[in-house]
């Protein structure tokens, strides 16, 4: 009587990115149908004369751009100055928030006491604290990354807590009952129910770390992708800031994209929500 | 007694006493006693349920077994030792199954044996791994993930990892009480079969007459609050039970009488 059940539900492995193949091919088309219309728009737009002043570029005068940038100007190096850059901030920022994040999803008191200040601290622009490192620590790369650290240790300490948190109490209750100890508990079970969390909270993490990062090299810096768009903007050469800000967009996209394709390998367990 | 305790490793040790529990509240200022002077006994060896109205506190009875809560008056002892926190040799089956999503079927059922308090050898914990995903009827799930099953499937699951352990007494809260009717029977006929091979002294939570007299030997009533024991009935049905079983007369006299006895007590606590 069971066995026939369970020839019948025979379970499906393997399925992270579920659905048809004719159904991805049908989202990949739509999406890049959007994004020609975008263009389209954008071209219309910038024929059009509507805008005023200097206009805006053509897409076709900005790829042209784009390619001299790359070739004799070496933008490769800015893509990479700010890449580097946010990759350090994201990984010292996240491994600080990490033990603080568990700290304070496990000690009640602890989170009673830091939640204010937490609050504050990711509420606050980290932009806003430039200043405030080029007169302690003067203009140099370790004020960016130290700007950054910061920018990445809050965003990822709040969710990283509240992720923690969340862990459903059954299950600490299943593994004491198991037998587990205080330490059995916490790395065998909250642990591994938090992995989630974690790639979740680099990646807002990773999301504000972008937006302080270029924030900071229009400020100062010599190289980076902030600091060619503001450089572009300093002679008006419009196309180039527009193939800077493009980059901009493309190296956070895909950070992004490298690292949930990280976190769907390591966490094909998890119950998707939708 | 039909279920008997000769056939197996149940020792005196098993017994699960509740002698003259009491838990109260104190809620906005009023006094809320939940449970006062409960008291029975689960012998060793011997599957009893738990039914009363909702709200009486047989959740809170079994969280005092499990060593989660702990009474304001009188015992839990298991064996000779009083409860006083949670520990392996009781295991408790949830009814939210409970099982870690991030470790497959046989790694969930295998969980207990790696730990610190109750770890086997690799080859042995493999064997016992194996003999209950074949009595859970696991085998083709043994490399899924949670995510992959039905609730019945997961239901499974706990179960296994609860056995697994080989706990003196095992604890079932409300076990089926999310699984639709029909999973719901088969599940109740799985564990029967199971109590019959492996038997252990178990206390079962539900708020299902059917369930209750299927699965017991013995059916604890509760009554309305303050709860105290209303009836214990003795449920003299031979094993092995099966789908027939609850045609029987002797099932829908026992049925009927249970059913009479809450309703009076649902009625009691409307008034």
């Amino acid at each position: 009587m069971t066995t026939t059940t369970v020839a019948r539900s025979a379970p499906r492995r393997r399925s992270p990115a579920s659905g048809s193949l004719s159904g991805t091919t049908r989202r990949v088309g739509l999406g890049i149908l959007g994004a020609a219309l975008a263009i389209g728009v954008w071209y219309l737009v910038s024929v059009s004369g509507i805008v005023s002043g200097r206009g805006i570029p053509r897409p076709d005068e900005v790829v042209s751009a784009g390619r001299i940038l790359f070739t004799e100007q070496d933008l490769l190096f800015d893509v990479r100055v700010s890449m580097t850059r946010v990759c350090i901030g994201v990984t010292v920022g996240s491994l600080l928030a990490l033990p603080i994040g568990f700290l304070l999803a496990w000690y009640p008191t602890l989170r009673a006491m830091a939640e204010p200040l937490v609050n504050f601290f990711r509420a606050l622009p980290p932009i806003a604290l430039v200043p405030l490192a080029i007169v302690y620590i003067g203009i140099g790369e370790d004020a960016r990354i130290s700007i950054l650290v910061y920018a990445s240790f809050f965003a990822a300490v709040i969710v990283l807590f509240e992720g923690i948190s969340s862990i459903d109490p059954l299950l600490v209750r299943a593994a004491r009952v198991l037998g587990a100890n205080r330490w059995e508990v916490f790395a065998r079970t909250v642990v591994p129910a938090s992995i989630p969390h974690l790639f979740t909270a680099v990646r807002v993490a990773l999301g504000v770390s972008w937006a302080t990062v270029v924030a900071a090299e229009l400020v100062a810096a010599q190289r980076g992708l902030g600091a060619a768009v503001q450089d572009a903007a300093t002679f008006y050469r419009i196309p180039d800031m527009f193939v800077g800000i493009a980059m901009i967009g493309f190296a956070a996209l895909f950070m992004d994209l490298v690292l949930k394709l990280v976190q769907s390998r390591l966490t094909t367990w998890q119950e998707k929500t939708r | 007694m039909t279920l008997t305790a000769e056939a197996n490793h149940a020792t005196a040790s098993d017994r699960i006493v509740f002698d003259g529990i009491g838990k109260h509240y104190t809620r906005d200022g009023d006094h809320l006693q939940v449970l006062d002077d409960c008291s029975f006994t689960v012998e060793p060896g011997e599957f009893v349920s738990v039914i009363g109205p909702s709200g009486c506190g047989k959740t809170t009875l079994l969280n005092m077994a499990a060593g989660f809560t702990s009474p304001d008056d009188g015992s839990v002892r298991v064996g000779s030792a009083v409860v006083d926190g949670p520990h392996p040799s009781r295991g408790v089956v949830f009814q939210q199954y409970a099982i870690f999503g991030w470790l497959t079927v046989a790694k969930n059922i295998e969980y207990g044996l790696t730990l610190r308090a109750n770890r086997r050898p690799k080859a042995e914990r493999k064997d016992v791994v194996q003999r209950y995903l074949d009595l859970m009827g696991l085998e083709r799930f043994a490399s899924a993930y949670p995510k992959e099953l039905s609730g019945g499937m997961r239901q499974r699951v706990a179960i296994a990892r609860a056995y697994a352990t080989d706990p003196r007494v095992l604890l079932m809260d409300e076990p089926f009480a999310a699984l639709d009717a029909q999973t719901r029977e088969r599940m109740q006929e799985l564990l029967h079969e199971t109590q019959l091979s492996e038997r252990r002294t178990a206390l079962f939570i539900t708020h299902s007459v059917e369930e209750a007299i299927f699965l017991s030997n013995r059916v604890v009533v509760l009554s309305a609050r303050p709860t105290d024991v209303r009836e214990v009935v003795d449920v003299a049905i031979p094993a092995p039970r099966s789908a027939e079983t609850r045609l029987s007369p002797q099932f829908v006299e026992l049925r009927r009488h249970l059913e009479e006895l809450l309703r009076s007590e649902s009625v009691e606590r409307v008034r």
